[in-house]
């Protein structure tokens, strides 16, 4: 097992370097914005790694609040795993912030706008932020269920983040990728964008596989200090 | 002092003429890798601490 996450972890980071390589030597440079356009594929796997990590808290949040009750490992399993993603979308979404305020200035001439596209990621990232607040600062199965049910309203900020740049006219531009009639990117430039998604992809998993395992392995110490605490109790009572 | 005279280091110019030469391009690179290997890095930190909390051994169960 240890071999087989090693291994992961070689080839993400051969995946990240040469990703890395092929944005900066492989992709033209865009005609309108020059160099500075080769935060793209830095960009945008980090948008579409935070989409699928907070999908996957979605998911695993529902199983959480349907497995509750009647399956409790499945149930920790589910919290465990709703935790790790949570954290690790809440990283993508910073980076997406971050190298998208760093490509506007260049461009825009300014840090930041509050126009529709960056406020509704900002709010969302806020929304995670508070989310992974409430599990440090709460415990128990109480905490458990308000932080899944947060998780399900937190996520309807993801259409809206999505569907922003087309509902409202925004400083940010419209979608290049599935944008319709007039959008799209140059050929030339997809090995770059697959290249650099494929490596954060696999990136965020390996992250979120280890951190699932850690909140595992928590919820198990948590559990044996129970038991413990218990022990005393359990033998005044014979 | 040393880190300003470190910053002649990076492949920085005004020109912005080439990619590794960008300073925005660059530092978003640079944030994007530092901010997820610190993250891994504290995943692997707490781990390996919550290992050595006294007398726990939470490898026998299955994940």
């Amino acid at each position: 097992m240890k071999f087989y996450r090693s291994a992961w972890l070689i080839g993400t980071l051969a995946l990240l370097v040469y990703g890395f390589r092929v944005a900066m030597y492989g992709a033209p440079t865009e005609a309108t914005m020059g160099n500075i356009q080769r935060i793209f594929y830095c960009h945008f796997p980090a948008w579409i790694a935070m989409s699928l990590c907070f999908a996957a808290n979605l998911i695993a949040s529902i199983a959480y609040l349907s497995w509750r009750n009647s399956n409790s490992l499945r149930a920790l399993k589910s919290d465990a795993l709703a935790l790790a993603t949570a954290e690790m979308g809440v990283i993508f979404c910073l980076v997406g912030l971050v190298t998208g305020s760093l490509w506007a200035r260049p461009v825009w001439g300014i840090w930041w706008t509050w126009d529709e596209r960056l406020t509704s990621t900002l709010v969302l990232w806020l929304i995670y932020v508070s989310y992974l607040l409430l599990r440090n600062f709460a415990e128990g199965p109480q905490m458990r269920t308000l932080s899944a049910v947060l998780a399900i309203f937190g996520f309807l900020d993801i259409p809206i983040v999505y569907m922003s740049t087309r509902w409202w006219r925004t400083q940010h531009p419209a979608p290049v990728i599935l944008g319709g009639p007039n959008s799209g990117l140059d050929p030339s430039m997809w090995s770059a964008v697959w290249w650099n998604l494929a490596a954060w992809v696999s990136w965020g998993a390996f992250v979120v596989v280890n951190r699932y395992r850690l909140e595992r392995e928590r919820q198990r110490v948590d559990e044996i200090a129970v038991l413990r605490a218990l022990e005393p109790a359990t033998e005044v009572n014979r | 002092m040393v880190i300003l005279q470190a910053a002649s280091v990076f492949p920085w110019d005004t020109a912005n003429e080439s990619a590794m030469s960008h300073r925005h391009l660059m530092l978003a690179y640079g944030f994007a890798w530092a901010l997820q290997l610190a993250y891994l890095l504290s995943v692997v930190w707490r781990r390996r601490n919550l290992r050595k909390a006294p007398a726990v051994d939470t490898r026998k169960d299955n994940h």
